[in-house]
């Protein structure tokens, strides 16, 4: 029901850390006509600035328009995103031109890496 | 408690040769800066401050970076006056250098000092700070000096800094107080945690001592609830005293009517009767004063409670500033004053006595009671000054004269002036003058 609107301008920089290291395999991404325009990804980076975003090449950069805003999976290159415990999300400007940047819906899918159950642990 | 580093932008234009904040404006900066950058290294053992200059040749970084208050300070003391301050461009430096501090996970901050005339438009102020706020950089402003020309801008910057308020602006109008002495118990070293950062601030300043509780015996660690709350109240009283003194400037030193008013605020408790009495006399005296407002006003000093609540009020108040304080002068020149006119007051008062007795007969009570409680009072105390004394002696003599008694109640509604509990009163009454005399 609710929506996340950037605040000082259009740009819009979400950092999200997983419990967990994991693979993802897609994103799925909603929002009104003022949904960002693009999105870049970058890997595994703690402290982002939106400097440091702007200036660096980022692991994929993901563009958005009409109808990939409204729920079709976007497909990551799975192979660079094998071990993500942080994903930072950068979003330089939106598909309107306007000041706020909104977005309603993010979803991740992808699968957790295989750890030790240590429920099946067992003393040797 | 929070992991930051902060850089500290100080003025050094020529503005900050003026010396309304003593010892000079650059001084209290000074004495600011060891105090800030104490108080947040203090608060935090991984913290670091940074120091740089907006005038002299254009900004200047004086201090990198650093956890060590030593360096901060030897070198804050090499700074020159001189030029006019770039407010934009010494916050976009801080910035810079701020963005690369080394421990990322450091909150960033910048504590900017304005004691100058802000050059830049409030639009370039606004769009400066909302570059801050995108890059989560707290502000704290301190305006001092020029802080009444300065204000809408500055707050005009801060709204576009702020977000979850995190940064502040403090001004600091010139007087007698110290400018640390402010920003100690100011929400810049509070932070959001209060106490805590306070006793980091005391460790910290060093200079400071105990800061704000100095005299008081109160440690705030050991009561932070309470500390809090004389905190609170130290900041009204400053507040009233601020206020107290703005409108005694307005209504104008010369006349008597308003340095009874302020004196009648003044913070100052065992002299305050004392000098509210030779004001009152003098005002008689000079004629032109309004007898309503003396007459409200030996009410207040002959009711009970006044005399109780003196005392409250100079325990709260910060005790380093009462004395200097503008209120505190207000209230020493009347009584220092009114001794000229020693022989004037006595006949004065009772002309003014006799008109009012048809007038307001409760009142007239209430101005006999205060003569006679006045009267005591200084025959206990060992007159500070002579004149006043026998000033106040002609007084308690008036109300001595039975005759005058006898028509003053007489005048009051119900009251028989020959029954016999009052006679007894004034029998007494008469007996006690004998008494003091005898002592005399």
């Amino acid at each position: 029901g609710g929506e996340l609107r950037s605040d000082c301008d259009e740009q819009l920089l979400i950092t999200i850390a997983f419990p967990s290291a994991v693979k993802l395999h897609s994103i799925v991404l909603e929002g009104p006509g003022s949904a960002p325009d693009e999105i870049r990804l970058f890997l595994n980076r703690t402290a982002m600035g939106f400097d440091d975003a702007e200036a660096e090449e980022p692991l994929q950069a993901l563009p958005l328009d009409e109808a990939r805003r409204s729920g079709a999976p976007l497909l990551l290159q799975y192979v660079k995103f094998q071990n993500v415990s942080t994903l930072t999300l950068f979003a330089p400007s939106n598909q309107e031109e306007s000041e706020v940047t909104t977005l309603h819906r993010l979803r991740f899918f992808g699968s957790v890496h295989d750890t030790t159950n240590m429920k099946e642990f067992k003393r040797v | 408690m929070v992991l930051e580093a902060s850089f500290l932008c100080i003025d050094n234009s020529d503005y900050m040769r003026n010396g309304d904040h003593a010892p000079s404006r650059m001084e209290a900066q000074l004495d600011a800066v060891n105090l800030l950058s104490g108080a947040k290294t203090q608060s935090n053992p991984e913290n670091v401050v940074g120091l740089l200059s907006t005038a002299g040749r254009g900004v200047e970084v004086q201090v990198a970076l650093t956890g060590d208050v030593g360096q901060v300070l030897s070198l804050s003391h090499g700074i020159k006056i001189g030029g006019n301050a770039n407010l934009s461009a010494g916050i976009q430096v801080a910035q810079l250098s701020l963005k690369h501090r080394q421990n990322k996970n450091q909150r960033q901050r910048i504590i900017v000092f304005v004691g100058s005339p802000v050059q830049e438009e409030e639009a370039a102020l606004v769009k400066l700070g909302k570059k801050l706020k995108k890059n989560s950089v707290a502000m704290d402003i301190i305006n001092f000096g020029e802080e009444a020309e300065n204000a809408a801008k500055l707050e005009a910057l801060l709204n576009a800094v702020n977000s979850d308020d995190n940064s502040h602006l403090v001004t600091v109008p010139p007087g007698p107080h110290v400018l640390s002495d402010i920003l100690l118990s100011s929400p810049i070293v509070q932070g959001e945690d209060g106490a805590g950062a306070a006793m980091a601030g005391m460790g910290g300043g060093g200079g400071e001592g105990a800061g704000d509780f100095a005299g008081l015996a109160v440690d705030p660690n050991m009561d932070p609830e309470f500390a809090w709350a004389l905190r609170v109240s130290m900041e009204e009283e400053r507040a009233r005293q601020e206020a107290a003194a703005k409108a005694a400037e307005e209504a104008g030193a010369g006349s008597a009517e308003g340095a009874a008013a302020s004196s009648g605020e003044g913070a100052a408790a065992a002299p305050a009767s004392d000098a509210e009495m030779a004001e009152a006399a003098g005002g008689a005296a000079a004629g032109d004063a309004d007898e309503q407002a003396l007459l409200e006003q030996a009410l207040a000093m002959s009711m009970p409670g006044a005399a109780a609540e003196q005392p409250k009020t100079p325990a709260t108040a910060p005790p380093a500033e009462t004395p200097g304080a503008p209120v505190g002068g207000a209230s020493e020149t009347p009584a220092s004053a009114a001794p000229p006119p020693s022989a004037v007051p006595a006949p004065a008062l009772e002309d003014a006595v006799m008109a009012e007795a048809d007038e307001d007969e409760a009142m007239q009570l209430a101005l006999a009671m205060s003569m006679s409680q006045g009267g005591g009072g200084e025959s206990t105390t060992p007159a500070p000054a002579p004149a006043p004394a026998p000033a106040a002696g002609d007084m308690s003599a008036v109300f001595q004269d039975p005759s005058f008694l006898q028509s003053v109640l007489g005048s009051l509604p119900g009251v028989d002036p020959n029954d016999p509990r009052i006679q007894s009163v004034l029998q007494k009454q008469d007996g006690d003058k004998k008494e003091d005399e005898d002592k005399k």
